[in-house]
């Protein structure tokens, strides 16, 4: 399991430019000035990106492979939930009228902060209905993250389009999910949540596995799973809301991952959730990779990831009676 | 005995289509009042009563000196303002016929040509004609974009009557579906739109949000015609559709053409949304909404439901659009103000998850066959 993961892991790289590999290695050592420019767009623009899908990918999978896992419903994903949604409105509010919650840090945190508490709703209310109506069938849950997706998206447009022509089009690719704003100065907040969300599922993974069963076996288990699973989704939205905060909405990462992974090694949770992990990185800096080189000006990387996830998504809604691979 | 059982049902009966007739009578005051209102807005002062008077001798062929304040006044209400009003009406009558004949197929109260992906395939057809020039048709104008629109439309109407046919699916699966593919359709318009520049891309999207701003005379035609074509094949239909929510074997067996009447439906629905999607964009929920409030107070007979919930419709998106201009100065866009609407609305449908109206129904037709003796077809 672990070669799979490191399998995918080196192979995201390939698709770069074998040069790259050369530029980045002299800037470690410290011959960069030989290569001067070339250095710098490596370093200042390519790098961030590629580190930024990395963690991104790493993040949504991980949250989708949980969410699956924990709620046993095989459409969840931070995106079907809402939750990317909630989270792109917190930021894009902060953005456009720079109104946060908490004042007084400074200005990407207070976006990340943000976009985390408009995370939480839709999360909490996802919880909250599938607590009091139980006959709930996973579609319905999805189909009430989908409703609390609409009201977001229909904030978000109202505050899109009070502004002019040109922070429209930067806003709206943001909102669409692109990789093209991620910089140097982001890395570190997303890399604090991206290591604090795979650390904590990792750690925690046999427990995601026992929620993965019904709750009655949980219960006997030694475990509160009502509890249990309320703390994995808010931690399921502050990491989702670290990246969303820089990247915009990217759909369908969380989905796809997990799905992949799965027909592969199966739904063992103490390897799924590692091997999405991976794998949503690997899939996210392919279709990033596919989006810059498609056109010369670059799609946004949430395009590729729509058209690849919303077949998917159609197939597993499709096939969902036949419930094997669970 | 009987005889005061019969007056009974006589009485109830009576209360039961006023009751429609007062709904209906209320919507089309609202119409009516809302189109005054909406008159009124806008930078030159118009007095509410004065619109209805200006409208009436416009009608009535008065006419006046060029450049005289009464000729301004006719001219602004006539040519600036009122086709926003009638193009509301109309988009309003043509997106709840559109749900209710849908949901009333599928007897599924959550679908309607947004959360069907009717609406963005359709965008998808709009986008493919604005920016790669590609029609179905070679004239390329007005009904060349429309073709497409409704060629893309069809596509997830399609896909939905297939999957309702089979019984092993539940309505919020089904949505699901409409919803995938409303995703797919939307990534693959954005794929188009982002190659153009901000300009075009802030023009799209405020078009694909549904707003109506700006539009003119030109816009009507079309939408009007093919809105009047759609709405009287569902009102002819309607008795039909009733027959069909009963089951297809019953259907069947009471002579109906199930197959053939689900393909009308089909093209009825994806042309009258592709018509309005086309000029306007996509108004999301007001399919679903309409329809829903209007089965709420009249039950689910079609032959009620279709015309009433047009009107319900038209009301509606009159309402919200005045609304919206009446409150904030910045331009809302009607189709945000109508997800702010049915977005909560649609939470509840999900919720409740009743299947109990289609069930009523049901019961109805089944005491109707049953006065006949000997006969009963369905099973509720």
């Amino acid at each position: 399991m672990a070669a799979l993961g490191i399998g995918v892991w080196a192979g995201k790289y390939d698709i770069g430019f074998l040069e790259a590999y050369q530029v980045l290695f002299d800037h470690l050592t410290g011959n960069g000035d030989a290569n001067g420019m070339k250095d710098t767009v490596v370093w200042e623009i390519h790098l961030p990106r590629a580190i930024g899908g990395l963690l991104g990918g790493a993040v949504l999978g991980i949250a989708g492979a949980v969410m699956q896992s924990s709620m046993k419903n095989p459409l969840a994903d931070p995106y079907t939930t809402g939750i990317s949604s909630g989270a792109s409105l917190g930021a894009t509010i902060a953005i456009i009228t720079g109104f946060t919650i908490l004042p007084s840090v400074s200005a990407s945190l207070g976006t990340v902060v943000n976009a985390f508490v408009f995370a939480l709703i839709p999360a909490l209310v996802i919880i909250l209905i599938s607590t009091f109506k139980t006959n709930m069938t996973s579609t319905s849950i999805i189909l009430i993250g989908v409703a609390v997706m609409y009201v977001f998206s229909a904030t978000d447009t109202l505050l899109k389009v009070s502004t002019t022509a040109e922070k429209l089009a930067d806003a709206y690719v943001w909102g669409i999910g692109t990789l093209g704003r991620t910089t140097w100065s982001s890395i570190p907040i997303m890399l604090g949540g991206a290591v604090f969300g795979v650390a904590f599922f990792m750690l925690l993974s046999r427990k995601v596995g026992i929620l993965s069963m019904n709750d009655k076996s949980a219960v006997a288990m030694g475990e509160n799973p009502k509890k249990l699973r309320l703390a994995f989704m808010v931690v399921v939205a502050m990491i989702t809301s670290v990246i969303v905060a820089f990247t915009g909405t990217i759909g369908f990462v969380g989905l796809v991952a997990p799905h992949i992974v799965r027909l592969a090694i199966g739904s063992d949770c103490r390897y799924l959730i590692p091997a999405s992990a991976c794998f949503g990185a690997a899939f996210l800096m392919c279709a990033d990779c596919a989006a810059r080189m498609l056109t010369v000006t670059g799609l946004p990387v949430g395009i590729i990831t729509s058209i690849i996830g919303g077949p998917l998504f159609l197939i597993i809604l499709v096939r969902m009676r036949r419930k094997s691979a669970w | 005995m009987s005889e005061a059982k019969n007056a009974d049902a006589k009485r109830d009966y009576r209360r039961y289509i006023l009751r429609k007739i007062l709904y209906i009578a209320v919507l089309a005051l609202a119409v009516f009042v809302s189109a005054g209102v909406s008159i009124t807005l806008g930078a030159r002062d118009i007095h509410f009563f004065d619109v209805y008077r200006i409208l009436f001798e416009h009608i009535s062929g008065v006419s006046y000196e060029t450049g005289s304040p009464a000729w301004w006044d006719d001219y602004i209400v006539w040519d600036i303002r009122l086709p926003r009003v009638m193009v509301a009406v109309v988009a309003g009558i043509a997106l709840s016929v559109c749900g209710t004949v849908i949901q009333s197929m599928v007897k599924n109260p959550l679908a309607d040509p947004y959360t069907t992906g009717i609406s963005s395939g359709a965008v998808f057809g709009v986008a493919i004609a604005m920016v790669l020039g590609l029609t179905a048709s070679p004239s390329g104008s007005g009904a060349g974009v429309l073709l497409n629109a409704f060629i893309f439309g069809m596509i997830p109407a399609g896909v939905i009557i297939l999957l309702s046919r089979g019984k092993s699916m539940s309505p919020a699966t089904i949505i699901l579906c409409g919803i995938a593919m409303s995703y797919l359709f939307s990534a693959m318009s954005t794929l188009l739109m982002i190659v153009s520049d901000a300009e075009t891309i802030a023009n799209i999207y405020k078009w694909q949000i549904g707003s109506l701003e700006g539009v003119t005379w030109d816009t009507f035609p079309l939408m009007a015609a093919v809105t009047a074509a759609g709405t009287a094949a569902s009102l002819v239909l309607a008795s039909k559709l009733n027959i069909l929510a009963t089951g297809d074997n019953n259907a069947k067996s009471l002579g109906l053409n199930v197959d053939g009447i689900r393909t009308i439906c089909l093209v009825v629905i994806s042309l009258v949304t592709a018509s309005v999607t086309c000029y306007i964009g996509i108004i999301s929920f007001l399919g679903l909404v309409a329809p829903n409030l209007t089965r709420l107070v009249i039950g689910s007979d079609n032959k009620y439901l279709v015309p009433a919930s047009m009107l319900a419709g038209a009301a509606i998106l009159l309402l919200a659009d005045t609304a919206s201009r009446l409150i904030s100065t910045v331009n809302v866009p009607v189709g945000v103000v109508m997800s702010f609407v049915g977005g909560p609305v649609f939470l509840l449908l999900i919720i409740i998850n009743k299947k109990e109206v289609w069930r009523r129904t049901i019961r109805r037709i089944n005491r109707r066959i049953a006065a006949t003796p000997g006969r009963r077809f369905c099973s509720a």
